[in-house]
């Protein structure tokens, strides 16, 4: 036995060497000569490589180039370049990046566009363009190596892209690969390449985006795990716009120095966490993996077309347009998290659920907290001496690069957006607050070279400049300084713009949303309790500042042609500064435990205490009467006087609605019963509700059936007076002890007050109560139903004055309870059915 | 009048079912699991002792008897465990006519290799007194060693043979008895090895008083050794597979906790291959190194000493602190080896492997601390030897590897043929303790992809590669393995 186990142990182990040893040696991509841009080998040539020449031997380069946002980063609208309606870097002008682009009027030319925005571009961008002119610039191809090459060197790249020979830029990316050296300039090195001028295998291994590719461009991603995330200097344009950070890494083990940081165990994003790379959700589109099509133009028969690309047509022609969010790109293929995510599988513990997933994105709750500074506001009123705005960050009071400072991270605003399946649910932002001056009646934005030149010479701020506002004298522009926001210091700087021809400058105060999509976690650190959205001190409707010492005496505005809806006002706020107040209400959104107190609600309070004066009055002079009086006891006679039916349905309503009233009190302000939990009373009240409804049904099944509905029914004849005589009898006769004017007996209960009340709550009342009930409830189900009926927002206070209406019915109702010949008569009698009846002469029979 | 008083009590009761019943069925079910705190044992308050051991105690047996004047069954009870023992029921073995019976009496490891012929230092740590030889009378109850679990005055300290050291008070450490406290655990199970932290890993002074970081028991929730190794008539829970091999009367983590409790499912999902420790252990010896690496060879040189580096007695070592395991397919059973087994000397020798792979349905991955060794073997009989260290002629007083060799030899019973060498053996140790909070957990990219902190060998684990790409292993209805994750399930 022990020989055969031995034998094949020995097998799987010279196996396993196999495999590994072969796992070392496989390398997939094959052996390929770099070319110049002539399609000479470049060891001959000694010219930089082309990308687009080499590539192209297998891989379609053009395509590529054509397919890729990240080659054109929204040019191809160029042409109907309207400098608003742009998505992307190109057209679309923000107040953080504030250089443009502009066909007529160049803020940046095309070398300075280079090696300002070259870096994050995996191309020549603008400068390998029309309508530009190409031949008089040096352009920068495609760069294939940046995101496929395992090794790239990014930082090569870069200084070959400021220097004056960016067209080795693609060349230096090879830097640490050992095929090229720099000394003194870029040496092609004979021993990386074969006898027939290829590159060897180990030096041809191209390969798949890893996120330490993506991480060189885009910084939110970090990129070795075992390394503890710091915010570098400068931060990364992605951290600081959006404090988002895309890491495998525990928020503990990073090394920013955020307030509770140890107890933060969660990774800075679930999907990095678990192993959900970059290019995972951002896929190129016609990949055969991911490729789906959409539900469209698919068949109804069909839930999946087998018919896939071939691997190698794909590697022929791989689209680098990348699945993103639908307003992040304009690929046109859309990732959400219901690509991935079946969310109703794993929130039933969430009442409403589909009202939730109906008007809130999944992002609202699972990205709860930025925990890394983001731009608050960007002020390009007084340049700095290096041509820069001067940046005020949220969640950090300081520099973010500062390590002194303490992180205290911050919530993101929630904004509606519409959404691909035209439902609109509120996503996190962060809002970004630019001031900077516009000339002209168009309001474009007055260029970075007129700024400099205005306030600028050569080596500093102008001497009147400094003279103005150099308040300490200290030779220097504090941000305290920089920032004056009064009218003459504005006006100062405004002539100085004026002096370089500037026509009409002006002073502008825009509001940029930038939505947060990663930094996502899971369960346990997510949104999930209720009140924090359900509550008076809603998140939802949480001021956000803007702008802490703003230039601007009037207020921003939000800017044109943003992706999120913006309902709610911007506010002053304390020291020159603005606040942004979001009104969810205004978009349609009736938020439960927040918005409680409309006219209808206070209406029905009012009612209600009223309705309890009237009854602390009428009994306390019911006292003071039988005091005055005394007693009298009458004879009384036993009367069956309810069915067993009749008190079972009445008690059973009581004790339901009681406990409506109870768990619709805690809803509506739930920050008075923190003991409770909000998820648990909600469910509970729509299972009363349907409790209730049930017990309306079969009752009026009962009444009408058995003919007790006459009971309710308003003798037509003289009903005016009895309920005349019955009122007097309230307002009378009960202080003087006098006998009830309408004798109760089984077949005539209730007196014709009673009668006309009744009818009221069973007939109008609690149908509407219910009925507002089940819309509220059904919003999820049929918000079509709802919304025809007005929406929540029409719906609940309607319930909630409903519900004011049936307290004080029922106080009034339990008070004259004990308006019988004892207090605990009427009581007493719906619980055991039997009432005691003044016995009078007719009753004497049935007393015997 | 009565009668219908009743009625209306039925009535009243109606509508409250009739609210609550409706409730009850609808309001949403939340995934319950029994409270783990409820599987943990009552620690009554201890009787005290002070006026009940009077004394004097002239030596630890009379301790004992004072004892079994009360606990008469206690003596009896304890001489059935492997703590007075050392050695397990037989067990039939393949390759052994014989039934084997396994314990520290008579295995061999790749540490001090082996107590026979060295008893007096090793069997300090015997819950008895006198084991000074292979004459040692088991049968004497007098001689168990109560004291060593019960003793709660902290002073009571074992020397040779498990004799009570002399300047032991032992009339204050008998009134002072009380249950068994981290520190009468420790005193052996922390200094396995011959010092703090040498052999498990896992088990090291740092549990005397540990942050909730070192252990999430004994830090934060404040367990004693006690809580989880509970014993029924002196008989503890707990037993690794250095001296044993199976895992009967073993302590797991579900014990107290439910198996699936994870509220992700794809975490749930691991359970069936994965063992808790091997996601709630990321590491061990978390706050003192322990011993990885052993070289006898090197014994024997006069140069300078260093406890963690080198000992002229023992040779070379390596530590390593927060260790990080090694992974292993286990189903709780062990294999052993056992003096006389022929080995190979030019391949390392396993001298306790757990048992268990890919296609075992009872196996689960485990974290393991390897502790490596070179050691002397009979080079023409090709087998392990227990050398003699300790006392006259032992190689720590002669260095002389030959005399220690024979007379090891003659101790244990078998042949020696002059020649000795060195060969390389490996000891698995599973491990179990330094449980970290959930916060410290494995996350995916521990094990999976290519992170730099990925940890798993998934080839030698017996899968064509990582199971988030190539799918787990599927065993179907009879347990028999019908997929080591060559591919996925498609519907």
């Amino acid at each position: 036995m022990s020989i055969k186990r031995a034998s094949i142990a020995i097998f799987w182990m010279m196996l396993a060497g196999t495999l590994l040893f072969a796992q070392e040696q496989r390398q997939f991509h094959p052996t390929f000569p770099l070319l110049d841009g002539d399609g000479q080998n470049v060891l001959y040539s000694g010219k930089p490589v082309s990308t687009m020449t080499t590539c192209q031997t297998c891989h379609d380069t053009r395509f590529i180039e054509k397919h890729s946002q990240h080659s054109w980063l929204g040019m191809q609208d160029l042409a109907a370049m309207d400098s608003s309606a742009i998505r992307g870097p190109y057209g679309r002008w923000n107040p953080v990046d504030f250089r443009y682009f502009d066909r007529d009027k160049l803020d940046l030319s095309l070398t300075e566009w280079r090696t300002v925005f070259g870096s994050k571009h995996a191309g020549g961008g603008a400068a390998a363009r029309e309508p530009f002119d190409k031949a008089a610039l040096q352009t920068v191809e495609m760069n294939c190596f940046l995101c496929h090459l395992p090794n790239p060197d990014n930082q090569a790249r870069l200084k070959a892209l400021r220097s004056d020979a960016p067209a080795w830029a693609n060349t230096a990316t090879l830097a640490q690969t050992g095929i090229v050296e720099n000394k003194g300039g870029w040496q092609w090195q004979r021993a990386a390449f074969d006898g027939e001028g290829n590159l060897k295998q180990a030096y041809s291994q191209m390969s798949t985006p890893s996120d330490a590719n993506c991480a060189l461009c885009h910084d939110h991603v970090h990129r070795n795990p075992l390394e503890p995330f710091t915010l570098g200097q400068p931060t990364g344009v992605n951290v600081s716009k959006t404090g988002e950070v895309f890491s495998s890494q525990r928020i503990f083990d990073s090394g920013l120095n955020i307030a509770g940081k140890d107890t933060l165990a969660r990774a800075w994003d679930v999907h990095a966490e678990r192993l959900v790379a970059c290019v995972d959700c951002h896929f190129s589109t016609n990949h055969p993996n991911y490729y789906a099509e959409s539900d469209a133009t698919r068949p109804d028969h069909l839930k999946f077309d087998p018919r896939r690309m071939s691997l190698r047509n794909y590697l022929e022609k791989p689209s680098h347009q990348l699945a993103a969010g639908p307003h992040e790109n304009s690929s046109g293929a859309v990732v959400s998290c219901q690509s991935c995510h079946q969310a109703d599988q794993s929130h039933d513990w969430l009442p409403y659920k589909d009202r939730h997933f109906a008007v809130m994105s999944c992002e609202s709750c699972h990205i709860p907290r930025q925990l890394t500074p983001a731009i608050r506001e960007v002020d390009w009123t007084l340049i700095t001496p290096a041509g820069g705005p001067r940046v005020d960050y949220r969640g950090i009071d300081g520099a973010p690069g500062d390590p002194t400072k303490l992180i205290t991270g911050f919530r993101p605003v929630l904004l509606p957006r519409m959404d691909e399946d035209g439902l609109s649910r509120l996503r996190p932002y962060n809002l970004i607050t630019g001031w900077f001056w516009v000339m002209g009646p168009d309001e474009k934005p007055v260029p970075l070279a007129v700024l400099k030149a205005a306030f600028l010479n050569g080596n500093g701020y102008r001497r009147d400049v400094m003279e103005r506002l150099d308040q300490d004298k200290d030779g220097r522009l504090e941000d305290g300084e920089r920032a004056r926001a009064d009218q003459e210091t504005i006006r100062f700087l405004q002539d100085l713009l004026a002096g370089q021809g500037v026509e009409n400058p002006r002073l502008k105060g825009e509001v940029h949303p930038y939505a947060i999509n990663h930094g996502v976690s899971n369960y346990r650190w997510v949104i999930s309790e209720c009140t924090t959205c359900h509550s008076d001190n809603s998140i939802l409707y949480q001021p956000v500042n803007l702008s802490g010492k703003g230039p601007g005496a009037s207020a921003p505005a939000f800017a044109d042609n943003i992706a999120p809806v913006v309902e709610g006002a911007i506010l002053s706020g304390q020291g020159g500064g603005f606040n942004f107040k979001p009104a969810p209400r205004a978009h349609g959104l009736f938020v439960l435990g927040h918005d409680t107190l409309s006219w209808l609600n206070i209406a029905g309070i009012a009612l209600f205490l009223m309705t309890l004066l009237g009854i602390a009055l009428h009994g306390g002079l019911r006292v003071i009467a039988s005091r005055k009086h005394g007693h009298q006891e009458q004879p009384v006679k036993k009367v069956y006087m309810y069915h067993t039916y009749e008190r079972f349905w009445h008690w059973l309503q009581a004790l339901a609605i009681m406990l409506l009233i109870f768990t619709g009190i805690i809803i509506h302000a739930p920050q008075h019963y923190g003991w409770l939990d909000y998820a648990f009373t909600v469910h509970m009240h729509n299972i009363l509700g349907f409790i209730l409804l049930a017990n309306a049904f079969f009752s009026a099944f009962y009444h009408f059936a058995g003919g007790e509905i006459r009971q309710y029914l308003p003798e037509p004849r003289g009903f005016f007076s009895q309920a005349i005589s019955q009122t007097l009898y309230y307002l009378q006769g009960i202080f003087k002890d006098a006998p009830h004017p309408f004798e109760k007996e089984p077949g005539k209960k209730l007196n014709p007050l009673q009668r006309v009340i009744y009818l009221i709550i069973l007939n109008i009342l609690l149908p509407v109560q219910i009925v507002t009930g089940v819309l509220i409830w059904g919003a999820q189900t049929w918000p079509q139903i709802s919304n025809a009926l007005g929406g929540l927002t029409v719906l609940v206070p309607i319930h909630s004055f409903a519900a004011w209406l049936f307290a004080a019915f029922l106080i009034m109702h339990i008070y004259l309870t004990t308006t019988g010949h004892t207090p605990m008569a009427n009581i007493k009698a719906m619980i055991t059915g039997w009432d005691e009846l003044p016995a009078t002469e007719d009753h004497k029979e049935s007393k015997a | 009048m009565r009668k219908t008083n009743a009625y209306w009590l039925v009535l009243l009761g109606l509508v409250f079912a009739a609210i609550i019943l409706p409730l009850f069925i609808f309001l949403p079910s939340q995934r319950e699991h029994a409270d783990p705190w409820t599987f943990l044992p009552e620690r009554p308050p201890h009787t005290d002792h002070s006026s009940l051991m009077k004394g004097p105690f002239p030596d630890g047996p009379s301790v004992t008897e004072a004892c079994l004047a009360c606990h008469q069954e206690a003596a009896h009870q304890v001489m059935q465990t492997s703590h007075w023992t050392w050695e397990s029921q037989p067990v039939t073995l393949p390759g052994h006519d014989e039934p084997v019976r396994l314990g520290k009496k008579n295995a061999i490891n790749n540490f001090c290799i082996g107590i026979r012929s060295n008893w007096p230092p090793c069997t300090a740590c015997h819950a008895g007194y006198g084991w000074e030889d292979a004459q040692f009378d088991f049968k004497q109850e007098k001689n168990v060693d109560c004291l060593v679990c019960h003793d709660n005055s902290g002073t009571y300290s074992k020397g040779n043979a498990g004799f009570p050291k002399e300047d032991v008070d032992l009339v204050s450490a008998a009134q002072s008895v009380g249950g068994p406290t981290r520190a009468n655990c420790g005193t052996c199970h922390f200094r396995g090895g011959g010092g703090n932290a040498v052999k498990h890993g896992d088990l090291d002074e740092s549990l005397y008083f540990p942050s909730e970081r070192i252990d999430v028991h004994m830090g934060k929730y404040k367990f004693l050794c006690t809580d989880c190794h509970q014993s029924q008539d002196h008989n503890m829970k707990g037993k690794a597979i250095s001296v044993s091999f199976d895992d009967e009367n073993q302590v797991a983590c579900t014990d107290c906790h439910a198996p699936n409790l994870h509220k992700d499912d794809r975490i749930n999902s691991h359970v069936a291959s994965v063992a808790c420790q091997s996601c709630h252990i990321p590491s061990s010896a978390k706050q003192h190194a322990t011993k990885t690496h052993w070289d006898w060879s090197a014994a024997g040189e006069d140069i300078p000493e260093d406890p963690h580096v080198y000992l002229k007695k023992k040779g070379r070592f390596e530590y390593q602190k927060d260790l990080l395991p090694e992974y292993s397919w286990y189903n709780g059973l062990a294999d052993h080896y056992i003096l006389g087994d022929p080995i190979n000397p030019d391949t390392i020798t396993v001298i306790t492997s757990p048992r268990g792979d890919i296609s075992d349905p009872d196996a689960k991955i485990w974290p393991f601390k390897v502790h490596r060794a070179r050691q002397i073997y009979d080079a023409e009989n090709n087998y392990l030897i227990q050398p003699k260290t300790v006392g006259k002629g032992g190689y720590w007083t002669d260095f002389d590897w030959d005399k220690a060799a024979r007379l090891g030899s003659e101790a244990v019973g078998l042949e020696y043929s002059g020649h000795y060498g060195f060969t390389d053996t490996e000891m698995f140790w599973p491990i179990t303790h330094m449980v970290s909070g959930k916060e410290e957990a494995l996350q995916c990219v521990d094990c999976h992809g290519e992170s730099p902190r990925a940890r798993m060998n998934w080839e030698q684990l017996g899968y064509p590669g990582d199971p988030i790409y190539y799918g787990g292993r599927q065993l179907d209805r009879t347990g028999k393995l019908s997929n080591a994750g060559g591919g996925r399930h498609v519907n």
